[in-house]
């Protein structure tokens, strides 16, 4: 291109242009047909999240046994439930669900977990310890099992099935950021910025925090996926929406007693989740690949 | 290990104990008679303060005593033993797959890194990964335990009693689990060996005329080890606890479905005994990674 560029803004000291990193990740997404089909499909997901109304061609929970175990067809794409309800329509609206239950849960745990993290790397001491052997005693529970038992106890409800999610993201961001913190805390320009007088709230936001962003999109495009299939299991096992909800996860579950007769009413739902899970996690590796190259796959 | 299971019986017991709702009640039914319900609240203790409960609970913790079920109406240790075998066998099952697995896939990837074999094996334990294994279980019930009746559709036998059956029922779930966790070997064994590939004794060795074959299994399989059993470790770990899903899809009887089960009826002994033990098999297997460690790699060393 001939187009001179306007001089871009003076960055912080050593670290790289902004652009750099789209354009790295869209030659990643054009290299990369995994990549792109990903992208492509989270696209499609956000625009199915906020067009669910108009896609949807039935209304999710409205039952008619006259064309109950219908499989699929030009008029039910995806065959109908033993309620007679639409399972396409039902599989559109869920997105709002599933990615709800992810995204609000992820933010939750990476708020949580990254506060958790800077206080105890920044304060140190007796602070750090407590609060990484709170960390520890999290991580003492296998699995999806601490997310049951915290369902189990608030009950099952949108909201609780989050903050359960939530919960089990906090160790990763807080690992991540105590990790960081304690990187960065001795370095001369966090030293330089406290002789000036700044307070500690603005040194861990303005001088720490962004170091550590690159890695935070990582894992929360991750932990997403994570926190969608973990929102589908709670589902699944009867600790997450309650029917008739259109949730993927409760879906499948509802659909397993026919399953013989009539798979479409498991299969469709199922994949729905599948897609969305791979999706997310191929997404969050070529971030990572891009934003963090040496770091190594988990 | 002691004061984490120590922290985790306290998080669930206070955890458990705070719910809303009185459990007597629960027990007995909403519309039952008062006096069915003080019984009730005498016999399993719940008249007593909290704290006398909690002492009494970890005090018989200590003894191996984990209370009485009152779903099952049997002591929750007898239970737990019970459904050990189911567990045990399903998780060191799925753990031989998904080693075999992780081991054969990731160094063949390592080996031709960059390559179309490479790529597809890196998209493929991205597929295992994301694919619901409660989903995949019942895809694999459909297709080869109802349309082909290769395997039972539900159930378990025990090895001691019949191995032959033992073998069958545990195929399928094995599979779903091996998928997943093989998944995870893969990927980490593919990064662990090129790591250690590119380091500098990997080269003096390669200088000293030593074979690929020879390099690779001596030195580089070694190094490479350490954080494969790390992670394979933690997963095992996970399994023998985590299998909860599989073991509610396959109907095997191990400790998952019993938590499940005390879940679902608010049987809080149960449910109680049922973590203690998950956390402590959790750190038991811990432990003995951290053992093995000091064994692979003579340079680790704990202080007593």
């Amino acid at each position: 291109m001939t187009v001179t560029s306007a001089p871009r803004p003076a960055t912080a000291a050593g670290m790289p242009p902004r652009t750099s990193l789209a354009r790295k990740f869209w030659r990643r997404c054009l290299r990369n047909p995994a990549t792109f089909l990903s992208l492509m499909f989270v696209v499609l997901l956000a625009l199915v999240v906020v067009a669910a109304p108009l896609l949807g061609r039935f209304d999710p929970l409205e039952q008619d046994l006259m064309r109950a175990f219908r499989p699929p067809d030009g008029q039910h794409w995806f065959g109908t439930d033993r309620f007679g309800q639409d399972i396409y329509s039902r599989v559109v609206h869920g997105a709002r669900l599933s990615l709800a239950v992810g995204f609000f849960s992820v933010l939750m745990g990476l708020t949580a977990g990254v506060g958790i993290g800077l206080t105890a790397g920044f304060f140190g001491g007796v602070t750090d310890e407590l609060l990484m052997r709170f960390i520890d005693v999290l991580l003492a529970f296998p699995g999806i099992l601490l997310a049951i038992l915290i369902v189990s106890v608030l009950g099952s409800s949108l909201l609780n099935v989050i903050v359960a999610l939530a919960v089990f993201s906090v160790p990763i961001f807080a690992r991540m950021a105590r990790g960081s913190v304690l990187a960065t805390k001795n370095l001369e320009y966090v030293d330089a910025a406290r002789a000036v007088g700044a307070a500690t709230a603005r040194i861990l936001l303005r001088h720490i925090v962004p170091n550590i962003l690159g890695p935070i999109v990582v894992y929360a495009t991750l932990r997403m996926a994570s926190a969608i299939l973990g929102g589908a299991t709670l589902s699944f096992l009867g600790m997450g929406l309650a029917p008739p909800a259109p949730e993927w996860g409760l879906m499948v579950a509802l659909g397993r007693q026919q399953v013989q007769s009539a798979p479409h009413v498991v299969f469709f739902p199922g994949l729905s989740i599948f897609l969305t899970v791979l999706a997310f996690n191929l997404l969050g590796d070529a971030l990572r690949d891009v934003i963090d190259p040496r770091s190594k796959p988990v | 290990m002691a004061p984490t299971i120590l922290v985790v019986a306290t998080l669930t017991f206070v955890a458990l104990n705070v719910v809303p709702g009185d459990l007597a009640v629960m027990l007995a039914g909403v519309d039952a008679r008062a006096e069915d319900v003080a019984r009730l609240r005498a016999l399993y203790g719940l008249d007593r303060p909290i704290v006398v409960r909690y002492l009494d609970w970890l005090a018989a913790l200590g003894r191996g005593d984990l209370g009485i079920s009152s779903s099952l109406r049997a002591p929750v240790a007898e239970l737990v033993a019970a459904r050990l075998p189911a567990t045990l066998s399903l998780a060191f099952a799925s753990m031989a797959v998904a080693t075999a697995m992780g081991i054969a896939l990731g160094s063949w990837s390592a080996r031709r890194a960059g390559s179309i074999v490479d790529a597809s094996v890196l998209v493929a334990s991205q597929v295992g990964l994301a694919v619901p294994n409660f989903w995949l279980g019942i895809l694999l019930l459909i297709g080869f335990a109802a349309t082909l009746p290769i395997f039972p559709l539900q159930g378990y036998a025990a090895l001691v009693r019949d191995p032959w059956a033992w073998a069958r029922h545990l195929a399928l779930p094995t599979l779903v689990i091996g998928v997943e966790r093989g998944a995870v070997l893969t990927r980490l064994v593919r990064a662990s060996l090129l790591e250690e590939m590119g380091r500098d004794y990997v080269r003096t060795a390669r200088g000293k005329g030593v074979g690929d074959r020879a390099i690779l299994r001596r030195h580089v399989l070694r190094n490479a080890a350490i954080p494969v059993l790390t992670v394979g470790g933690l997963q095992l770990g996970y399994l023998l606890g985590g299998a909860i899903i599989v073991e509610q899809v396959f109907g095997i009887p191990g400790l998952g479905r019993l938590l499940l089960q005390g879940i679902y009826a608010r049987d809080l002994a149960l449910v109680q005994g049922a973590v203690v033990v998950i956390a402590l098999l959790f750190a038991g297997v811990n432990v003995l990674v951290d053992v093995l460690y000091t064994r692979l790699d003579p340079r680790i060393q704990y202080a007593a």
